[in-house]
């Protein structure tokens, strides 16, 4: 296949998840959809790597990191949310305590 | 091999769209493992052996996992008002449709054209790389791993006077 | 990896049929022994000695009452014991039996096995959910986090063994062991190797997810027929496979101190199994605290030593 088919088809799963990501109220979708979008990166590296930039390859393995770190945080996130307010919204996101007037 | 690529990268946009639409959290876990195993098996056709197994095994051995058990412990169910269903949430596709069409006409006009024959990530080359001139960043890697772990224990501990 | 379409095909064929049968004699073989153990004759009533067991097992199973409970979440349901048998199935394509008999030798087949093996805990953990029981639900979470915390265990043990041969293809792990097993170099890796094995295939002393005596059964509590019989066979094809894999990465594979061949192979298969089977039957249970301090707190710490010595070895 041609890099270039790659690159769209990444294209088109990173718009799928970006507009996910917005679209979303569901703490965990969102981390799911973000999920989405490092995946097609990863699908428009290998297209590079097709066109003889081998190292796209690499980039996919730290990306690969990243997004495990991340998963990691987010739902670390996701469980004291759901811990404060009872449900994964982000629309009710506990709201940080009131500073106590004198 | 064109074939198996349709086959796949359909496989992927079913996922993704599963993904999107979704709203029971521990289906939409389970289209996001399709999604990730057809975009391992599309690197696999790219002459990517290693990252698409990589891929398969931190993908859906780990991450997709580290989500089923979350959503399984926490008894997580449908949100009732999921979607963003105003004025944001029209105008975020129509933003996403935008963005894909202009990106997409400008990828058009400058085609990569393919080298022939393409480069194999076999583990052999992309050791040379990541232990040669890709050292630093991957290092950098392996700090900001430990750095998640860290922040992982300190997010999820209870403290003291929780527990009681 | 250039060997024409239909040659891969039956051996496919042989190695699939090859392994279920395995899989049904390993059930007998384990029952046997067990009797053997616990000073009873085990079954000896079908057929000669008993042979004839599994067959009679596989038609009680298949005649069985299939019951899909109303609370279950179906379609997930019906696709858990799938997972659980088409999981177990695939590492089987890499094994290399003999040096010439083998379905393909991918150059990454180490990872491979661990991408694949890492599939079969989205059987345990659907299964374990959909069922809408909490014996299910407690052992399908049980499971997940042993399963995973032990696959890294195992990946470590398997990173030296690699090392050693400078290769990731099993093909080329067994013919780096023509002079000497990595049994002896990599004897902390085989240790570690071993245990994350009893734990990966849910065998006892880390038979948590299932806990008989306070899961009723674990994740398979409300599969019944045909259902339950996957789980219990794709349970049985993955021990099959992890004798396998012990052969072909620490024990030499085909070779032997004679005429090296698939002989040599089924011996020591045979008697990893007999290994695992016997421990089976002799230890008793950890508690669930006590399984995961020991994987994270004792395993990975030794794996890692052991990787550290390897690299150094290779690097002097």
């Amino acid at each position: 296949m041609s890099p270039n088919a790659y690159i769209l088809l990444g294209l088109l799963l990173f718009t799928i998840g970006m507009i996910g990501v917005l679209f979303r109220r569901n703490l965990m979708f969102i981390l799911m959809n973000l999920e989405l979008m490092m995946n097609a990166v990863g699908l428009v590296l290998v297209g590079a790597s097709l066109g003889g930039w081998i190292e796209g390859q690499l980039i996919i393995l730290m990306i690969l990191v990243v997004a495990a770190s991340e998963v990691a945080i987010g739902i670390g996130i996701l469980i004291n949310v759901v811990r404060l307010t009872g449900r994964p919204d982000v629309d009710h996101l506990p709201k940080a305590p009131e500073e106590s007037t004198p | 091999m064109t074939t198996l690529f349709w086959l796949f990268g359909v496989l992927a946009i079913v996922g993704a769209l599963g993904v999107l639409f979704q709203t029971h959290p521990v289906r939409g876990a389970l289209f996001l493992l399709l999604n990730f195993l057809a975009i391992g098996v599309l690197y696999l056709l790219a002459r990517a052996p290693f990252v698409g197994f990589v891929q398969i095994l931190v993908y859906a051995g780990a991450i997709v996992v580290l989500f089923l058990v979350a959503i399984m412990v926490m008894d997580l169910r449908r949100l009732e008002s999921d979607f963003d269903l105003g004025l944001m949430g029209f105008l975020t596709f129509v933003l996403g449709v935008a963005f894909f069409v202009i990106v997409a006409l400008v990828l058009l006009k400058n085609q990569i054209p393919e080298v022939s024959p393409p480069p194999t990530g076999t583990p052999e080359a992309l050791g040379e790389w990541l232990f040669g001139q890709y050292l630093v960043p991957f290092e950098l890697a392996s700090i900001l791993l430990l750095v998640a772990i860290v922040g992982a224990i300190v997010l999820i501990r209870r403290r003291r006077q929780d527990v009681s | 990896m250039a060997q024409p379409i239909f040659q891969t095909l039956w051996k496919t064929g042989v190695v699939f049929l090859g392994a279920l049968t395995a899989a049904a004699y390993l059930v007998l073989a384990e029952r046997k022994f067990a009797g053997y153990f616990q000073e009873r004759y085990g079954p000896n009533r079908v057929g000669p000695f008993g042979l004839l067991q599994p067959l009679a097992d596989a038609v009680k199973l298949l005649l069985k009452e299939e019951v899909i409970f109303p609370q279950a979440s179906r379609g997930l349901y019906l696709a858990a014991p799938v997972i659980i048998g088409v999981a177990a199935l695939l590492p089987l394509a890499v094994i290399p039996f003999s040096e010439h008999f083998y379905i393909a030798d991918l150059p990454v087949a180490v990872l491979y096995l661990l991408a694949v093996g890492s599939l079969s805990t989205y059987g345990v953990l659907l299964g374990g959910w959909s069922s809408n029981s909490k014996y299910a639900l407690l052992g399908g979470l049980r499971s997940a986090a042993q399963m995973v915390s032990y696959e890294i265990a195992m990946a470590l043990a398997l990173v030296g063994v690699a090392l050693m041969a400078q290769s990731l293809s099993l093909v080329k792990i067994v013919q780096a062991q023509q002079s000497l097993w990595f049994l002896i170099p990599q004897i902390l890796g085989f240790v570690v190797f071993l245990i994350a094995a009893f734990a990966e295939t849910n065998r006892l002393p880390f038979d948590l997810p299932e806990a008989e005596s306070e899961l009723v059964a674990g994740y398979h509590t409300e599969y019944s027929a045909f259902k339950f019989a996957m789980f219990f066979v794709g349970e049985y094809i993955h021990l099959f496979i992890v004798g396998c894999l012990v052969t072909v990465l620490y024990l030499g594979g085909w070779y032997g101190p004679w005429k090296p061949g698939p002989h040599w192979f089924f011996l020591k298969t045979f008697l990893v199994l007999f290994f695992m089977i016997w421990v089976r039957w002799t230890y008793p249970r950890f508690r669930f605290d006590q399984l995961m301090r020991f994987s994270w707190k004792v395993l990975i710490p030794v794996a890692l030593l052991n990787l550290l010595l390897t690299s150094l070895w290779m690097a002097l």
